[in-house]
């Protein structure tokens, strides 16, 4: 696999974080079905080195996979399954609405949602695996299908690299839509800051593991937006709209905060209830510690289940 | 209301400034891009209504603040009821001053009477604040309107000075009503300053139904009631109420007999040493006294058989009130006691002559003459002490009605009986109603003045027997004077009409044995009769026992005794003191009247005030503050309370919980 290219359109990979995370698998935490072979576990048996489990004989099968020393055993004609081993489709939604265009301390939302996702784009491809891109903003913005290779590598950094965050949100939707789409198993890694009505968003992550997707979530927030200190009035403008608002802090910030914990306690059932792998991530921490941590909880996860 | 520093209310627009800071930073507000906007709307929606009454109020708060603090820098100036301003400065106040003998209490710490407390605090209010056009000052021993160019003069004129007379506010309140009619006054206050006292104030004086009439036809007066009600616990006071000299058998010499009366309040025995000076001579005694009134008869002072005239006075320990603490008294050989009877026919006649002619003092000569109603030329009207009128009235342009005027006027007393025929007739404002039946019931008198006046108690406190008087028909008596009885029906039985020092009564009761038992039941017919002549001889005397009063030394030279002067023109008779004009010796007291501390109440004020627009202010003697208060100070404390309140509202809330460290539950 070719480094991927480290144009001024790319700035958001960064090759020494990616060297660094490379030493540490990109794992599905549940069973791919790929096209090829890949180093992930598939629901289908296959012919791996690692034994999964004995079944009887039934004509047709490959006598070649027929374990002998249990037919001396036993007499009886058993099978010898193996773990099929397949590559993982990486379906990155990103969330494109115009509230990604928050400026989140030195770093716009969308720029570090760019940045999760084209690291998380670049060490799928690394290891084999076929990776598309969904811009959600109203409606899918943009879609690039999965597929493996460097040069679609390079369409999806490319096409992520032109996203602009733009109207309403359109993730839920997007969600439902992509859930349709996406025929076999995949990991679908959605970036966003899930702006959205809990009860519809339940309602999407429901839809994406009922069509056996591995679904993980990278909720975009700044500490301002959850502890809300601004210390005078302030005229908020909405960036998914024109609409503008007063508020003096002192007098509404009991209310807002009460409103933001109520919100995030009810994101927090709803993705355990839903079996979405969550990353509430503080937008001033950095990318890369934020990935790892992704990365090592689902590669240990993965063995611990093993 | 009004401002020492007007100019400063211009600046009372600046109040606005924090609603348009407000405003302005409304439009200035930091602006940020926000994601979050569905908490933020959540929150403002949740808080909208509590936010903005709370916004509301702390600009309130501020507005008030502002205007407090301009409020206070303009030294606003209110009365001490704050109402009282609200009417707006009028065109010309009015002051009506009681200058009663009863009106000196005085503050011990201050050294302030009422009446200068009253004096000083309505200049204060007027000099300070509330300042009419005209200033008007009409008091109650002159009745006279009197200009004032500035308030400040109020405390030095003679005007407001104090005297021993009784104040006649009825007759005040007439004089207030009478020059604002006459000046036509479009917008007037009129302050009336006094210490309630129902000797001064007259409750039962028919003149107040009158004027309660009038004041409700001038609507545009507003009374102002500065009162002082307060007493004396400890006051005491004395009076002379007569003085005889006595020779003494063989040679012992003369001596003079007094009888006093001592008030205090208490009860109880006590004693009460008293200071005794006869022709400058001073002795020190002591009284005892029961009881919160106690009467001392024929009290011997001893004098030397050359003694034959003279003057001295009686003295009590000073207390609050040393108006009441002196009492004059002179002394000289005593004319004949005369009286004269016109009368309809000798009958009639008869018992009058016969009360009048017995001896009631001894040493004293009494005389009594009767001339027949048709012969009225006759009458000695300059050696009779008393008249006894019962005749028709005569015509008011008659030479018959100036002689008695006069004869009332010069102090002495008329008593008029109904004539037995019709008469229309009205002399000094009274007249006759016509001969009415008695009904069954024999006994009419129903109620008579017990406490003051020819129908007083005696000395023992105890009624005269007027009411047992048996009555078959009686005259009732129409007129303005004042009411000293009344039939079990309420018609005026007893009225007097007072003329300068002199009093004419009406008796409605016949002395006809065929009319009334007035002659039979023959003591308060006798009383009355000697209660008058007494008043007579007071007038006519050699040594006349006076009350203070504006024409009291008008008729003739009169040289103080004793003393020197304290006032000068018409104030001296006001002034208590003994005084000498050729044979004459004059001593000038303090009303008898003056002695009851009786006050009105608010009820009874309100009853009599009926129809006024009047608001009462209490005061009490030595009390230094201003009827116009300055209140810039209270302006500044409820400054300090609104920004209090201020930055109450504007405290941030209680440490919030949900304001912890975000985590994230992955």
């Amino acid at each position: 696999m070719a480094e991927p290219s480290q144009s001024s359109s790319h700035s958001f990979l960064d090759p020494e974080i990616l060297g660094r995370l490379s030493t540490i698998p990109f794992d599905a935490r549940r069973g791919m079905i790929g096209s090829v072979s890949g180093r992930h576990r598939s629901p289908v048996k296959g012919s791996s080195l690692e034994f999964a489990q004995y079944r009887k004989y039934v004509p047709g099968d490959d006598l070649r996979r027929m374990d002998w020393r249990a037919w001396g055993r036993s007499d009886r004609y058993y099978i010898k399954e193996f773990e099929a081993d397949t590559n993982l489709r990486l379906c990155l939604v990103v969330d494109t609405s115009g509230s990604m265009n928050y400026q989140a301390g030195s770093i716009v939302k969308l720029e570090y949602a760019r940045q999760l996702a084209g690291t998380l784009g670049f060490l799928a491809a690394r290891q084999g695996d076929a990776v598309g891109l969904y811009c959600a903003a109203e409606g899918f913005q943009k879609e690039v299908p999965p597929k493996r290779g460097g040069a679609h590598l390079k369409v999806v950094l490319d096409e992520l690299a032109a996203v602009k965050a733009a109207g309403t949100t359109g993730l839920v939707t997007a969600l439902h839509e992509a859930a349709e789409k996406i025929k076999s198993r995949a990991l679908v890694v959605i970036i966003s800051d899930l702006f959205v009505e809990p009860e519809t968003l339940k309602e999407a992550f429901q839809h994406l593991r009922f069509r056996k997707h591995d679904v993980a979530v990278f909720h975009l927030l700044e500490e301002r937006e959850i502890r809300f200190d601004f210390d005078r009035p302030t005229r908020f403008v909405d960036l998914e709209g024109n609409a503008a608002l007063v508020v003096d802090p002192s007098l509404a910030g009991r209310r807002y905060r009460d409103a933001m914990h109520r919100y995030l306690d009810e994101i927090t059932g709803i993705v355990r209830d839903a079996g979405v792998d969550y990353h509430r991530v503080v937008v001033e921490e950095k990318y890369d510690e934020v990935l790892a941590r992704f990365l090592l909880g689902r590669h240990t996860g993965l063995k611990t289940r093993r | 209301m009004n401002f020492l520093q007007l100019g400063m209310l211009l600046a009372l627009p600046l109040a606005a400034v924090p609603v348009i800071i407000h405003l302005i930073h409304q439009q200035r507000h930091r602006t940020v891009k926000w994601a979050a906007m569905m908490f933020l709307l959540d929150a403002k929606r949740m808080n909208h209504g509590i936010d903005q009454l709370r916004q509301i109020l702390i600009l309130a708060m501020r507005v008030l603040a502002l205007l407090f603090l301009i409020f206070a820098v303009s030294r606003p100036l209110v009365s001490g009821w704050l109402g009282l301003a609200m009417g707006g400065v009028p065109d010309t106040t009015l002051i009506l001053l009681d200058r009663s003998a009863s009106m000196e209490e005085t503050d011990v710490t201050s050294g302030l009477s009422k009446r200068e407390t009253a004096v000083r605090r309505v200049a204060d209010a007027l000099e300070k604040g509330v300042r009419s056009e005209r200033i008007v000052l009409i008091d109650s021993a002159l009745l006279q309107p009197v200009e004032i160019r500035h308030p400040g003069d109020l405390k030095n004129l003679p005007q407001t000075g104090p005297t021993a007379t009784r104040a006649n506010i009825p007759g005040l309140v007439q004089a207030a009503m009478d020059y604002a009619v006459a000046q036509k006054l479009g917008n007037a206050e009129i302050w009336l300053c006094s210490d309630l006292r129902e000797g001064d104030w007259q409750p039962d004086n028919g003149a107040w139904e009158s004027l309660r009439a009038s004041a409700r036809e001038l609507p545009n007066l507003r009374w102002r009631l500065l009162t002082f009600p307060e007493g004396s616990p400890d006051n005491l006071g004395v009076q002379v109420e007569a003085v005889r000299r006595r020779e003494l058998p063989g040679n012992a010499g003369a001596e003079l007999l007094l009888d006093l009366e001592v008030r205090r309040q208490g009860q109880g025995p006590v004693g009460i040493p008293f200071g005794l000076v006869v022709n400058g001579v001073r002795t020190v005694s002591e009284i005892a006294v029961e009881g919160d009134r106690q009467k001392i008869r024929g009290l011997a002072v001893p004098v030397g058989r050359d003694r034959s005239e003279g003057w001295g006075m009686v003295e009590l320990p000073a207390d609050r009130n040393a108006m009441d603490d002196r009492a004059y008294f002179v002394f000289a050989p005593e004319t004949a006691r005369r009286s004269v009877i016109v009368a309809e026919n000798e009958n009639i006649a008869a018992p009058l002559l016969a009360a009048l002619r017995a001896r009631v003092e001894p040493g004293a000569v009494y005389e009594a003459d009767f001339v027949l109603s048709s012969k009225v030329a006759e009458v000695d009207w300059d050696v009779a002490m008393l008249v006894v009128w019962q005749a028709p009235l005569p015509a008011a342009d008659s030479l018959e009605a100036k002689h008695l005027i006069q004869f009332v006027q010069s102090g002495r007393s008329v008593l008029f009986f109904p004539p037995t025929g019709a008469d229309a007739n009205r002399l000094f404002g009274i007249g006759w109603e016509e001969w009415k039946a008695a009904a069954q019931e024999e006994r009419q008198v129903g109620w008579w003045r017990t406490d003051a006046d020819i129908l007083a108690n005696t000395g023992d406190g105890k009624a005269l027997p007027f009411g047992e008087l048996k009555v078959k028909r009686f005259r009732g008596v129409a007129g303005d004077g004042l009411i000293l009885a009344r039939s079990s029906d309420g018609a005026a039985l007893v009225m007097r009409g007072d003329v300068s020092r002199g009093a004419a009564f009406f008796c409605g009761l016949s002395p006809d044995p065929a009319a009334t038992s007035l002659a039979s039941d023959g003591v308060a017919f006798f009383v009355l009769l000697h209660r008058l002549l007494q008043k007579g001889v007071n007038a006519g005397a050699r040594s006349q026992q006076w009350e203070a009063g504006l024409d009291a030394l008008a008729d003739g030279t009169w040289e103080r005794l004793g003393a020197t002067e304290e006032a000068l023109g018409p104030e001296r008779g006001l002034r208590a003191g003994a005084y000498r004009s050729g044979e004459r010796f004059r001593a000038l007291n303090r009303p008898i009247e003056e002695g009851n501390p009786e006050r009105l109440d608010s009820a009874e004020l309100a009853a009599l005030l009926a129809g006024f627009d009047y608001r009462v202010i209490e005061g009490r003697a030595g009390e230094g503050g201003a009827l116009a208060n300055e209140i810039w100070r209270s302006l500044v404390i409820l400054m300090g309370l609104v920004l209090l309140a201020e930055a109450v509202l504007c405290m941030p809330p209680a440490p919030d919980p949900a304001k912890r460290r975000f985590e994230s539950p992955a």
